[in-house]
């Protein structure tokens, strides 16, 4: 849990954002510390994917500021550091968007090749994340012929290349089977444990519920709780 | 380099597509640089008659050599001409033994007292051929026929047309390349813009995943500049292949006109320009698909 006098590595302040007459999130304040691990519930439009949106700049707000480190995210970012934001601010999408006509190894060497890295320590590190998520023996496999937690391994793993400051990861285990899910959510324990702050978005009420960890709930978009160890 | 290798399998991966692509600019690219000797061609054929002596003014008998000398002086003071040639009664019968060696009899019969003297005039431009003229029809020393005309043999009509002919041929091929080279920017430009359209997104996920706008640019860039490389490289080759079947029927249908076959430099530069300009063209017309469809 954050120290309070702990530097935040993202604040939201009064963020509102709204797509024509629909305000889908209002007034949203809080803060993500450095490793932290936190939940982020509510029902199904919410909110919450908006949110991971508007943190890796893919949209902004129509009010409010969000600062990451030092990057205005709420502003207008381009070129490099509108790269580096997304480098530093990881995401696991909920339809993971692999690239289908790409290997599992592919799709996490891209990665490295959008980073610059050449292709031999690319293939070393790879190999790192791959064993990592279990997958070393799925390397050569398609997307289509992985199971979805599969599938959802190789998106955490791709993410994980670029050594993310935060880990948004976004509705990890709406298809998973429980056994998988806690699967999914250990290795994203994992990662916090090494130092990444790993934010999930989740309906996963057993899994929330079980871990007692920060919860920050979302109702209509608007933020009605902020607990440092919640339930669902 | 992996830009390099990601263009490739994008060819790759649309065969019908590339091959369609690759044909299209052949044959254009075959007609630009076709287009490109032709008017070549016709401007040394040009040349060759501009530097022939395009006027012949017969010298009377009486002509003396100081009124020849002057007249020379004369004509070259107008700064229209770029050679006057004295050629003597032995000059000309050199000429005309050269030409007739082949008959003896026709050799016998002439000596060097019938054959006129003359002035062989070349012109810095065929525009000047009549003013010249005009000028050597005053001059009394020119020999007069019998029908009472001064002996002027005057080349202006071959020279004209062929100079129009060059002028014709490199319109219609300006005009010709200029179309073949907006339909090949079109052409690159619709196939780039819908192989992005297919691949929207994965280009949307390498920007969502922190590429950068040029990581997602420039393979489809340097697929563009292949397309033009490959389109002009083959263009030429079929070029240089029928080239070479039709430089000796036209260098023999010429004749003495010195035009076929073309120097090597000449073809070496056609072919390094084409291959320059025809990458330009297909990068261009690329980057203007990535600029418009990727933001």
């Amino acid at each position: 849990m954050p120290k309070s006098k702990e530097k935040p590595i993202i604040k939201i302040d009064k963020v509102s954002k709204e797509f024509g007459s629909l305000a889908v999130l209002k007034e949203i304040s809080f803060n993500i510390y450095p490793r932290e691990f936190l939940f982020l519930i509510g029902p199904s439009g919410a909110g919450k994917t908006t949110l991971f949106r508007l943190l890796t700049h893919e949209i902004v707000p129509t009010q409010g500021e969000i600062l990451f480190d030092d990057i205005k995210v709420s502003g207008k970012l381009a070129g490099r550091q509108l790269c580096e934001l997304r480098r530093r601010v990881g995401r696991v999408f909920q339809d993971l968007k692999l690239i289908g006509d790409k290997t599992v190894a592919e799709n996490i060497e891209l990665i490295f090749d959008i980073l610059g890295i050449d292709r031999k320590r690319a293939f070393e590190e790879s190999q790192k994340l791959l064993d990592l998520v279990g997958l070393n023996e799925r390397a050569d496999l398609f997307p289509s012929q992985l199971s979805e937690g599969e599938k959802q391994r190789v998106g955490i793993a791709r993410t994980l290349v670029g050594q993310p400051d935060v880990l948004l990861v976004d509705e990890p285990t709406s298809n998973l089977d429980p056994a998988t899910s806690w699967q999914i959510i250990e290795m994203l324990r994992d990662i916090n444990n090494k130092g990444t702050a790993v934010v999930i978005a989740t309906h996963d009420e057993d899994i929330v519920s079980s871990l007692k960890v920060r919860v920050i709930e979302i109702d209509k978009g608007k933020l009605v709780r902020d607990e440092k160890r919640g339930k669902y | 380099m992996t830009a390099l290798k990601t263009a490739l399998s994008h060819i790759r991966r649309s065969p019908y597509q590339s091959t369609l692509v690759i044909l299209t600019l052949t044959f254009s690219f075959f007609l630009i640089s076709g287009f490109t000797v032709l008017s070549f061609a016709s401007q040394q054929a040009l040349s060759f008659f501009e530097g022939k002596p395009q006027v012949i003014a017969y010298l009377s008998d009486k002509a003396t050599s100081e009124q020849i000398l002057a007249l020379k002086d004369k004509l070259s003071a107008t700064g229209k001409t770029k050679e006057v040639k004295y050629v003597s009664k032995e000059d000309a019968l050199k000429i005309y033994q050269e030409a007739n060696r082949d008959n003896p009899l026709l050799l016998e019969m002439v000596s060097a007292d019938i054959l006129p003297a003359s002035l062989e005039i070349s012109a810095t431009d065929i525009s000047y051929l009549k003013d010249l003229a005009d000028t050597l029809e005053h001059e009394e020393i020119i020999s007069v026929s019998e029908g009472g005309k001064k002996e002027i043999d005057f080349q202006e009509d071959i020279a004209q047309s062929l100079r129009r002919w060059t002028q014709s041929i490199r319109k219609v091929g300006l005009g010709l390349e200029g179309f073949l080279a907006l339909e090949c920017f079109l052409l690159i430009l619709v196939v780039t813009s819908m192989k992005i359209a297919l691949r929207r997104d994965e280009i949307e996920i390498v920007r969502l995943l922190g590429g950068s706008s040029w990581y997602a640019r420039v393979p489809f860039l340097l697929e563009g500049i292949i397309y033009g490389f490959l389109g002009a490289l083959s263009g030429f080759s079929i070029m240089y292949l029928v080239l070479t079947q039709i430089a000796p029927l036209a260098a023999s249908f010429l004749g003495e006109v010195n035009v076929f076959p073309l120097s090597q430099e000449f073809l070496l530069a056609l072919l390094g320009s084409t291959l320059l300009f025809s990458s330009l063209l297909c990068g261009l017309a690329s980057f203007s698909a990535t600029k418009r469809y990727l933001k």
